[in-house]
């Protein structure tokens, strides 16, 4: 990758080593917490030890997730706060999703999709959090009606956290130069002009 | 040894709901987002930066260098 000296700074070292602690966690929670969704993911038990050890790391690693997520929610929450251009992004978002990106709304440094999925994200986890100490039986014993809700919550918001995290990497994936911000912490100035305009202007003062 | 449980018992509806209709359901979901996405990707290919602003880019760093 060429990288230039006039690339503009997009993440702090903290903030990548931040985002990968939640995405690695999120990762290993997603396979395991697949193996337990339905039985034709339960071979992937396997990669943890078998089902045993699957079944007691999964809420550890949970805990790591919803610390570091934590951690990154206090890092960005003031970043995603919903203004009316973000609004209205969000009512054109199909010109985007069809490619056709020149006349949106100008964006800050998070347009209104990354905002509604920060915010989507937010509560899933939070609502993973509790759940998850409603079904967590070796150290909780809460009665069984709400072990019951607590599962459907629990397995039913994962699913959906699943998809979430599946269009959150694919858009990065869509919108070539938006990785490298979190591998190296910078991202072209092209990239910002066309995808994030007001936070062009904020940072090269043009 | 089976003192207390019930003469009768029954799956919560809940569970039912949840393990015979709605899993199955999610599942086939989450394969609609990664095929979706595949077809996303192939039918509009990928996001790239437009030659328009690289040209601009590049017009100011010509004039910042004079």
């Amino acid at each position: 990758m060429i990288r230039d000296p006039k690339d503009l700074k997009r993440y702090e070292p903290a903030e990548r080593a931040n985002h990968w602690v939640v995405g690695i966690s999120f990762i290993l929670l997603a396979l395991s917490g697949l193996a337990f969704f339905h039985p034709a993911f339960y071979p992937l038990t396997q990669l943890f030890g078998g089902p045993v050890w699957a079944r007691i790391l999964h809420p550890f690693l949970g805990v790591l997730m919803g610390i570091s997520f934590l951690a990154l929610f206090v890092r960005f929450k003031h970043l995603n706060k919903m203004t009316p251009a973000d609004k209205e992004w969000l009512s054109r978002a199909k010109e985007m999703v069809d490619g056709d990106d020149h006349d949106m709304p100008e964006q800050g440094k998070y347009n209104g999709g990354q905002k509604a999925m920060f915010w989507a994200l937010a509560i899933c986890i939070l609502l993973m959090a509790v759940s998850g100490l409603f079904i967590w039986r070796a150290y909780f014993a809460f009665d069984i009606p709400l072990v019951r809700l607590g599962a459907v919550v629990h397995a039913a918001t994962g699913a959906v956290m699943i998809a979430l995290i599946f269009v959150h990497v694919y858009a990065a994936i869509w919108v070539k130069g938006t990785i490298r911000a979190m591998w190296y912490g910078t991202v072209t100035r092209a990239w910002a002009k066309q995808h994030h305009r007001g936070w062009y202007r904020q940072v090269t003062g043009k | 040894m089976y003192a207390g449980l019930p003469e009768d018992p029954s799956i919560s509806p809940l569970v039912s709901l949840w393990k015979g209709f709605a899993k199955p359901l999610a599942t086939l979901a989450l394969a609609g987002v990664v095929l979706g996405s595949l077809f996303h990707y192939v039918t509009k290919g990928p996001n790239e930066v437009s030659k328009e602003i690289e040209d601009e880019i590049e017009r100011e760093d010509k004039e910042e260098a004079k």
